[in-house]
């Protein structure tokens, strides 16, 4: 795999070196704004850090800057995911590519074990909810609050990433905070721009697996494996296998059905946007309409947004103005399961039913009946009831608005007092229908209905002080704030069993002692932040630059001082830079036209640590249902945030008047007072409390590379990010149960490794012959490895394969990620390439897990066909052994695969209509272009996509059960503006 | 002095600024309570001391395999886990899952809780007097009580804890105590439970001020009569046979009754109100299935797997030969042959789905049944808990099982004929006829067969190894012994003799992960 790497970063040097040469030998030329505004090269804009928008050139902290052209023209629809391969050390994992997928972004490596690690999101001065609601009714789908954020709406997005940049977000702003800025008015010109793309989305291809007669076979060799006899095969798994089945149910297993192929089809995406700017000096407003459709790879998977948003400033009198945003965000979503919902998610089930099945029941001649074909002897679903039965919708209204007015005093003095709100509600739908499933205990059919909204408020206040000294050596900012949040969530989940019909979907239920209403639950967080902050700027000549910031937090999820808690915290950074390029030495330089070395140190929090663990709490614990109580959740007062301590040193350095930019970051961040639970001895009657204990290092670094390599008639400009990060636990509290158990596989947090490791046995490969075997298997050796096993390291050479032998067996976090981006232009056409990269991550390929298992009923890979089948045999895959005594299917590194990938994420052309005559009158610009996505994707891996999320264990990525990749798009967009 | 007054002035502002900022972070949690903002009424002290009954539904699990695997009543079946197994043939690991003691100490937990924290709940005129309060510190005591006697049964000295874990700080990291010691706490505890509980159970009337008698909470929540039947238990197992009379004489004096009505003995395990109970005293166990609330013992006994049954645990052979010695062949309606009322159909019945079948394999029937089966070969419809629907009774105490261990102390204090007539009493309800034993029968004579009897009215209720024991330590290993060995495979004969034969190996060992967490223990 570090091939692939070898490649990517050999195409980044080809791409420099080629650069350099033409640099010498080309007189420079201006480039055109256009393509400026694609490559990120705008070395005097104003950046938007959160509550300042000081020059580029006058930042001290380690600030990345997105531009609006390169979060468009994609299929997907969520910011989150957009921001992949775009930001140097910002890691970005697609959870899925169904429709509406949302993806999972940490910012410089995971700082956590059990608390939040999404970035803090803010657009335009609001902290948006991007935390899933948990419990989503559709197992393990994605009702990724993100999504109501229109990627068309956004004019810029700014990723603040070292201490310096994020010490103002206080204890929410560990894991980084991701700027977003939407379009504003503008005063003058009035611009309507439209957009719109059409394309479809192919589906994946289907895991190739047994057909009907390879699957029979296979079956029958099995249970003759286990010594069955042909009487006992007839009396039992025979009649599946037409063997000894009933006459009249031949028709029922003698199909070749490939589930997989039916269950896919080509997906469609749709998305249309409207913005009108316009304004004068009074008063500038922007209003922005957007719809999407997309419909999935998967039948009955799709999701639809309409969004629309107005922005408007004026001013009122001389010194007073408000800004106003609002916007509203309806969408609708069919999902499919997910994740490791076996018998619901349809690319797991495809795969491992028995292919001599069939959707329908069949005739006596073999037709299919109307009625659906039941679950089988394995237990398995009937894949096309999972698609066509099973309802999962959801839907979202989002609103988002905030009111800021300001006062200017004097040109140095200014009041901002803001109100926003962030109001999110989800309404969600689950009816599993009993014809076509296996009964999951007492239920035969469900009818689940969730409500659930979050809504926040905040109030913040700040006093903006900015002055030049007369003589313009000393420039001095200041803001001194305010704030309070307070977020309140209410969930309600109302759950309706064995209705009488597969015709009754809903919850509606005769009376509240029926015993069908099989649960009502509610669940009602709530949080609250204090805060007051201030920032100093000092900047000397233009070329010493200082800062100092700090914030205090107070949260209602710590105890207070009074009880012995910590309820506030204290999150300061300096940062310092030196604009060496304005040195007298370097002022006239040809080459080198921007040199800047900036450093800060700060201390950040995470807040997401829970809602109720710093006091007692007292729970329902209803006994005959009646009501009762208990003591159930055992508090610690000294309960407090996470804290991250972050050092940063950094070179910004610009050559040529701009024409290559590099910017590179080394940083350390060490996180302390990790949320943890620790277990206690039972004699306390609790399990375990939580505590703030632990540590956690990242280091790395980040490289952004800029450069315009041609600017004539035929242009090529690139863009490379790459990141390097290390990630280490340092210290555990003690008495912590290091090893993770999920049911089929481990991972393990222990101090000297990475967060996020795969814990398991060492496969070495399989024994060719009996008389190979020296190890026991368990200490009592009752399943005794022979021939065709696994051949499992014995790490503690204790000569006994027992848990002891168990180790990291795989890390989930990649060694080197980014993207590289390229643009070449030729008089109108202009053809970008963007290439994203990870390397050095695994995966746990729990799906070909199943499909290789050889020990039930499930269907399996056709690389089963190759297994060890007699004595002597040499080969990677192990015996059929039904069951599975000896445990060659344990977790085991044989299914930890290398989750590398590079892939061609975007491949767009486009051409820019000269507007000449009558075009000239109608449009301002015209463009059309059409665009492939995730084309071709370089890995070794095995599944269908190792880029795996996971949105009920955020740490541990990487856990395939079955996904939908990124899927090959190809669009045609048009774009116009009057 | 302007000056002056601006200062304080400020200084109030920023105390107020900040008292108010303390003041707006409070958390106001709507799914939990936190504790100092409860037990402020007699509802919640009644709440609270509910919660702690509540802890006897995971229990039972733990008091059912525990009283049962190890014993002769049942045996593993074949849905049989490594754990059950390990229990069965008395080679329990300290990574086996019986071995965790958290459901006892969850359960003397809140009952510590109650003790601690009941007495500061105001007293209420209509509805919380000193004597209610001093009832739920004394039911509280005894739920703490038969905990400590369960744990002390299975693992001889365990660390006793007498206060309330509330606080990270009083987490208890503490070595064990001996079972001496903690059975003496046992006495005096049960002592004073005695003096404060009712000899009925009063509840709040919901509408008018007042309270009411509850027959059904009388069974669900600890009496005079419960508290003197775990007495009776204590001294019998320490051989104080006299204070164990005693405390039977005192159960019959505050009951006022004596058997109920003779062919009623399946209602027993029905439902729980307003049906007939048999007219006993008894304290039980409750689940229902309306709020979810279900117990594991169809998984474990059921051989239905529509019904989520694994028969995990099915009655032994020797058991059955004892309710019905010609069973799998012949069910006679001889009373002086077979058991009428609490055998096949009753105490255990045949296969799933019909369940009436003899020559099949046997289940227990308590926990499924929901009326009574009559042996045949025609297919009718069980009368069956419905599927997944375990939400049987488990009893703790009740009637016969005080008059057997009466039976037991008098036979031991040599009151041969009192305690026949005891036995008979329990006999003559299932309509049986008088013991086989009379009083020229030796003590051990009798006691054998009270621990018969004990098996056919008790069986399967997670008693039988602590009866087993409890005959035992009288000096008598070798009925501990004899009774395994009836009911294990010959191979194990060998192993089980030694290893039975002594008493450190009737106790569990203690368990791994809760050692690692605790290295004083």
């Amino acid at each position: 795999m570090y091939k692939l790497l070898k490649y990517c970063f050999c195409f980044g040097l080809l791409m420099v070196s080629a650069a350099g040469n033409k640099l010498f030998a080309r007189q420079q030329q201006a480039l055109t704004a256009r393509i400026d505004s694609i490559i990120n090269i705008e070395p005097a804009e104003s950046v938007n850090i959160g509550y300042l928008s000081p020059k580029r050139t006058n930042i001290t902290g380690a600030v990345s800057v997105v531009n609006e052209n390169r979060i468009k023209d994609f299929a997907s629809v969520s910011i989150d995911a957009l921001l992949q391969g775009q930001v140097a050390g910002v890691r970005v994992v697609n959870i899925s590519g169904a429709p509406g997928g949302g993806a999972l972004v940490n910012v410089r490596g995971v700082a956590t074990i059990n608390a939040g690690s999404l970035p803090l999101y803010i657009v335009d001065g609001i902290p948006v909810k991007a935390y899933r609601m948990s419990g989503a009714l559709a197992r393990n789908a994605d009702n990724n609050p993100l999504a109501d954020i229109n990627p068309d709406d956004i004019a810029g997005i700014t990723v603040l990433k070292d201490a310096n940049a994020t010490a103002l977000y206080g204890m929410r702003g560990a894991n980084g905070v991701v700027l977003i800025t939407t379009y504003g008015g503008t005063s003058g010109k009035t611009y309507l721009d439209f957009s719109g793309y059409t394309g479809v989305m192919q589906a994946p291809d289907p895991l190739s697996v047994l057909n009907a007669d390879q699957y029979r076979e296979y079956i029958l060799e099995k249970e003759r494996a286990r010594g069955l006899s042909d009487a006992e095969i007839n009396n039992g798994i025979g009649r599946y296998l037409l063997l000894s089945t009933p006459a009249n149910q031949v028709e029922r297993y003698n199909n070749n059905t490939n589930w997989q192929k039916d269950a896919l089809k080509t997906g469609r995406f749709n998305n249309y946007h409207l913005t009108l700017r316009g304004g004068d000096a009074v008063a500038k407003y922007s209003l922005n309409v957007g719809y999407t459709s997309q419909s999935g790879v998967l039948k009955n998977t799709s999701f639809e947004r309409f969004s629309t948003r107005f922005n408007l400033d004026y001013k009122v009198g001389r010194k007073l103005s408000f800004l106003n945003t609002l916007s509203y965000t309806r969408t609708n979503r069919e999902l499919s399961e997910m994740g490791n919902a076996f018998n619901t998610n349809p690319l797991f089930l495809t795969a491992v039913k028995s292919p001599a099945l069939t959707a329908f029941q069949q005739s006596a001649e073999g037709e299919d009946l109307r009625d659906l074909d039941s679950a089988d002897y394995a237990g398995r679903n009937n894949p096309y009831a999972v698609q066509n039965g099973l309802r999962n919708t959801s839907n979202t209204n989002r609103i988002l608005g905030r009111i800021t007015g300001q006062y200017t005093f004097s040109p140095y003095l200014n009041l901002r007092i803001a109100i926003a709100g962030d109001y999110f509600r989800l309404d969600e739908e689950r009816f599993r229908p009993a014809a076509g499933f296996a009964p999951e205990g007492y239920i035969i059919r469900s009818s689940a209905a969730g409500k659930s909204y979050e809504l926040m408020l905040l109030n913040e206040n700040t006093l903006n002080y900015t002055r030049t000294s007369a003589s313009g050596d000393h420039t001095f900012d200041a803001t001194i704030g305010s704030a309070f949040q307070s977020t309140a969530q209410d969930a309600k989940v109302g759950v309706y069993v064995n209705a009488t019909s597969d015709q009754f979907s809903g919850i509606s239920s005769a009376n509240e002692t029926d015993p069908n209403l099989d649960s009502i639950g509610s669940a009602s967080p709530s949080w609250k932040l204090l805060s007051f902050f201030g920032t100093v700027r000092y900047r000397f000549m233009n070329r010493y630059l200082f800062d100092v910031n700090i914030r205090a937090d107070g949260s209602s999820r710590f105890a207070p001082r009074s009880r012995g808690g910590n309820r506030w915290g204290y999150f300061p950074s300096i940062g310092a830079a030196w604009r060496i390029s304005d040195e007298a030495f370097l002022r006239n330089n040809k080459i080198i036209s921007e040199l800047k070395l900036r450093t800060s140190y700060g201390i950040t929090g995470n807040q997401e640590v829970g809602y109720y663990n710093s006091f007692n709490a007292i729970v329902p614990a209803p006994y005959n249902n009646y009501s009762a109580v208990r003591l159930g959740i055992l508090g610690n007062k000294n309960f407090q945030w996470e804290e991250t301590k972050q050092f940063n040193v950094g070179l910004d350095a610009e050559f040529i008047e701009g024409r290559i930019g590099v910017a590179i970051d080394y940083y350390t961040r060490k996180t302390a007072h990790l949320f943890n639970t620790i277990n206690i001895p039972g004699i306390s009657g609790f399990d375990k409390y939580a505590v703030s204990e632990g540590a956690i290092k990242n280091n790395g670094v980040e490289l952004s590379l800029n450069g315009r390599i041609f600017t004539g008639a035929f242009g090529w400009q690139t863009s490379i990010t790459a990141a390097y990060n290390k990630n280490r636990i340092v210290s555990l509290p003690g008495k912590l149960n290091p090893v993770v158990n999920y049911g089929d596989y481990s991972s393990i947090v222990l101090a000297g490794n990475a967060v996020g490791a795969f814990y398991g046995y060492n496969a070495l490969g399989v024994y060719a012959n009996s008389s190979d075997v020296s190890v026991r298997n368990g200490a009592a050796d009752t399943n005794p490895f022979r021939g065709g096993d696994i051949i499992f390291e014995d790490v503690d050479r204790n000569g006994i394969i027992d848990e002891g032998d168990r180790k990291v067996i795989g890390n989930t976090n990649p060694d080197y990620y980014g993207g590289i981006y390229n643009v070449f232009s030729y008089r109108n056409f202009d053809l970008s390439v963007f290439i994203d990269f990870a390397v050095g991550n695994d995966v746990y390929n729990a799906q070909r897990a199943a499909l290789e298992s050889m020990s039930n009923y499930d269907n399996q890979s056709t690389g089963i066909q190759g297994r060890w089948q007699k004595e002597g045999d040499v080969t990677g895959v192990p015996r059929l052994l039904h069951g599975d005594a000896v445990g060659n299917t344990r977790f085991s590194s044989r299914w930890i695969e290398d989750g590398s990938y590079a892939r061609f994420k975007a491949i767009t052309l486009g051409y820019n209509f000269p507007l000449k005559g009558s075009l000239k009158n109608a449009f301002k610009t015209a463009r059309v272009l059409v665009t492939a996505q995730n084309l071709y994707t370089f890995s070794d891996y095995k599944g269908f996509s190792a880029e795996v999320g996971s949105i009920t264990n955020p740490i541990l990525y990487g856990v395939d059960y079955g996904n939908v990749p990124q899927l090959k798009t190809f669009m045609v967009g048009v774009k116009l503006g009057l | 002095m302007k000056a002056c007054l601006n200062k304080i002035l400020i200084v109030i502002t920023v105390a107020v600024l900040s008292a108010g900022c303390e003041k707006l972070l409070d958390p106001d949690p709507k799914d939990v309570i936190p504790d100092n903002e409860f037990l402020k009424d007699f509802w919640d002290a009644e709440f609270m001391l509910r919660g702690a009954y509540q802890a006897l539904q995971p229990i039972v699990e733990h008091r059912f395999i525990l009283g049962e695997m190890r014993g002769d009543w049942v045996k593993p079946g074949t849905g049989a886990d490594k754990d059950l197994l390990e229990l069965a043939s008395h080679t329990v690991t300290p990574d086996n899952r019986y071995t965790n003691w958290k459901v006892y100490y969850d359960l003397i937990n809140r009952a510590n809780y109650v003790i601690e924290n009941v007495p500061r709940v105001p007293t209420d005129a209509n509805n919380f007097s000193n004597f209610e309060k001093n009832q739920y510190v004394g039911e509280a005591r005894f739920l703490r009580s038969w905990a400590y006697f369960n744990l002390i049964m299975n693992f001889d000295s365990v660390p006793l804890v007498l206060t309330a874990t509330d606080d990270i700080s009083n987490v208890p990291y503490i070595g064990a105590t001996s079972q001496e010691v903690i059975l003496d706490t046992i006495e005096a505890d049960l002592l004073k439970a005695f003096a404060t509980t009712d000899i009925m159970v009063s509840v709040p009337n919901s509408f008018e001020v007042g309270k009411r008698v509850s027959e059904e909470q009388s069974r669900l929540r600890v009496t005079k009569k419960t508290v003197c039947a775990l007495q009776a238990e204590v001294y019998l197992w320490r051989g104080k046979y006299a204070q164990a009379a005693a405390a039977c004489a005192t159960f019959e004096t505050v009951n006022g009754g004596g058997p109920g009505n003779r062919g009623d003995w399946f209602a027993m395990y029905l439902g729980v109100s307003n049906q007939n109970l048999f007219g006993e005293a008894m304290f039980f166990v409750a689940f229902n299935f309306l709020g979810r609330e279900v117990n594991p013992l169809m998984k474990f006994t059921s051989n239905d797997p529509a019904s989520g049954g694994q028969y995990m645990v099915a009655p032994s052979d020797s058991a059955i030969k004892t309710y019905n010695p010609n069973y799998p062949n012949n069910i006679s309606t001889s009373n002086t042959i077979d058991e009428q009322d609490r055998g096949f159909g009753r105490s255990y019945a045949g296969s799933a789905p019909y369940y009436n079948r003899l020559k099949s394999d046997p289940v227990i029937w308590k926990y499924i049944g929901l009326g009574t089966v009559t042996a045949g070969n025609v297919d009718v419809p069980p009368n069956v808990r419905a599927p997944y629907q375990s939400e049987s009774k488990f009893h703790i105490y009740r009637f016969a099982e005080v008059y057997l261990l009466w039976a037991e102390a008098l036979n031991r204090l040599g009151d041969k004929t009192t305690a026949i007539s005891r036995i008979n009493a329990v006999r003559d309800r299932a309509r049986m006829p008088a013991p086989t034993v009379t009083v020229s029968s030796t003590t051990e004579q009798i006691e054998d067969y009270i621990l018969r009897e004990r098996g056919l009215e008790l069986g399967f209720e997670g008693r039988r190894w602590y009866d087993l024991m409890r005959i035992a330590r009288r000096g008598r290993p070798q009925v501990l012994i004899d009774a395994v060995k009836k009911r294990a495979p010959v191979s194990m004969h060998p192993y089980l003799e030694t290893t039975l034969a002594n008493p450190k190996n009737w106790y569990l060992p203690y368990n791994a992960e809760e050692k690692r967490l605790n290295p004083n223990l």
